[in-house]
């Protein structure tokens, strides 16, 4: 009876994670500079995020933010990120300021993007930049 | 058995049932906060050492006089400018920095004492943040930033534009007691990398990598050390490698006798001969980080110049390395625990640090010292040993 029930239950489990809907999550790795702090923000396929500030050896530096981004502006983000890392993306290599310069890369399915900090080199990392900046504008960091 | 007698309909009742708590479980709970594996693999900061080395200490015996007068509400150099009733400029000024930095760090770290921070200056008395004449009177400059630079050009290249250079420029001369600086009285020039006024590339886009206070920043170190210079900021179209050696090519073009890059990066096995101008002292910062230079610093020609932690001591004053040291030729002040004043109207009255603060200091040294020197900046530096400023100094017969 209980091996029974315990097989039910994994059953159901497994029906119940099957039927939900699957949320797909990038993060956007900010390094921050001597002058600036970095930043991590995490946004949801369904348009939920959140953003922590962090040190410079990456460690957070309070507690999440909770923001929302344009449902359609999240459904680009990720449709970009996929054609971004099958169309291997770059941007050109650049200069920094010494001293407020920073990095960012977004990190989705174990792929890390280009510098987004440096010019896209194709239509590919510009349409990542574009979404970057805009989920960027909406967490009310740098604005 | 007991679950034989449950007929099809329950059983199917239960495991739907059971479905619907465990997902929402799920939902509710773990999956959400799981931390993904590609944030593990974030990029390496760029973390500067955050311990200055103890050797290399230099005492200059250089006094504090020349301090500008100044009236406005002082506060702790690196005190968030949070507590104390300020006045309407000042809390429209820390409002513009909330905005750049929306979740300061805790205080007491090292990024958070460097976050630059919007505030009325009020005294400049040898403490950081640093006024122009502290930092004249820390490499024993005093009377050779009275008496000399005049008709000399320095630049400073930088990428993208930056519309209220000429006005920020003017408030932190104003504030520093030093003479104007403006294109009506030929001592400012802003050219794009061309070298023409016009047109002027505007700020960039991406906020992360807005140079602006960068711009302000070389501007206003150019003018501590050396006010008599004359100044062109170039303002190259974008950050990439072309774009800014087209920028030096044009300072170079325009006569500058010291030209000051404080960035680094780009293409790692490049070299350029824009930063190889005869006659001319190419300065280049460091960067920041604990890996070795990169270019432009380690360009041939160019003056790599790394950072130091800058304290008044007794009478005197201190510096220890900070950063790095190795491939560097010499250093000035950069750490952000000691940094200087600048000023930026988004952001009003702010400390920096950084070796972006030592490339231009070093910049107009050799502006204020005789031509010879300046041929072979680098060779020069090599030869005499000086990989101090106070040193330098000396050795160009600038401390009187």
């Amino acid at each position: 009876m209980k091996l029974h029930a315990t097989v039910l239950c994994a059953l159901a489990i497994a029906i119940g994670v099957a039927a939900a809907p699957s949320r797909d999550n990038a993060v956007i790795v900010n390094t921050g500079s001597t002058n600036t702090p970095g930043y991590k923000i995490s946004v949801w396929s369904d348009g939920s995020a959140s953003v922590t500030m962090s040190h410079r050896d990456g460690s957070p530096a309070g507690s999440p933010k909770s923001f929302n981004v344009a449902p359609a502006t999240a459904a680009r983000f990720f449709s970009d990120l996929a054609a971004a890392r099958a169309g291997k993306a770059v941007t050109a290599p650049c200069m920094k300021s010494a001293s407020f310069g920073t990095s960012t890369h977004i990190n989705w399915k174990g792929w890390v993007s280009p510098d987004l900090d440096c010019p896209p080199n194709d239509s590919l990392g510009d349409a990542l930049v574009r979404d970057y900046q805009e989920i960027l504008k909406a967490s009310g960091v740098g604005h | 058995m007991h679950f034989k007698r449950l007929t099809h309909a329950r059983l199917l009742g239960l495991i739907a049932g059971i479905a619907a708590v465990a997902f929402a479980g799920c939902s509710s709970g773990g999956l959400q906060e799981t931390p993904l594996p590609g944030v593990q693999s974030q990029p390496a900061a760029q973390q500067p050492a955050s311990n200055p080395s103890p050797d290399q200490t230099d005492v200059s015996d250089a006094s504090s006089e020349g301090a500008a007068p100044v009236s406005e509400t002082a506060k702790p150099s690196h005190a968030p400018a949070q507590s104390a009733p300020k006045p309407a400029k000042a809390q429209a000024q820390q409002a513009a920095l909330r905005s750049v930095c929306r979740h300061p760090a805790e205080p007491g770290r090292r990024e958070c004492d460097a976050i630059v921070v919007a505030r009325s200056l009020s005294a400049c008395n040898r403490a950081a943040p640093y006024c122009a004449s502290d930092l004249q009177a820390a490499y024993g400059l005093t009377q050779a930033a009275r008496t000399n630079g005049k008709g000399v050009t320095v630049a400073v290249v930088d990428a993208y534009g930056y519309p209220n250079a000429a006005s920020d420029l003017a408030v932190y001369r104003k504030r520093m007691g030093l003479p104007a600086c403006s294109a009506s009285n030929r001592c400012l020039r802003t050219v794009n990398q061309t070298g023409r006024t016009a047109p002027l590339p505007k700020p960039n886009a991406d906020s992360n990598d807005d140079w602006r206070l960068e711009e302000a920043l070389d501007l206003d170190m150019v003018s501590a050390v050396c006010p008599n210079c004359k100044i062109v900021l170039v303002q190259a179209n974008s950050n990439s490698d072309a774009d800014l050696a087209a920028g030096v090519n044009a300072a170079a073009a325009l006569g500058a006798v010291a030209i000051s890059n404080s960035y680094s990066g780009g293409e790692a096995n490049a070299t350029d001969s824009a930063y190889a101008h005869g006659g001319r002292t190419i300065t280049a910062s460091a960067g920041n980080d604990p890996v070795g230079a990169k270019r432009p610093c380690s360009d041939g020609g160019v003056v790599c110049v790394g950072g130091t932690t800058l304290r008044a001591s007794g009478r005197g004053w201190s510096e220890q390395t900070w950063g790095k040291s190795q491939g560097t030729a010499i250093a000035a002040v950069a750490d952000p625990k000691t940094g200087v004043a600048c000023y930026e109207s988004a952001g009003g009255w702010q400390v920096a640090g950084g070796t972006s603060v030592a490339a231009p200091i070093v910049a107009a040294l050799f502006a204020l010292g005789p031509s010879t020197a300046r041929t072979n900046a680098s060779a020069w530096i090599s030869h005499h040993g000086t990989n101090r400023v106070t040193r330098a100094a000396a050795k160009l017969g600038l401390v009187k």
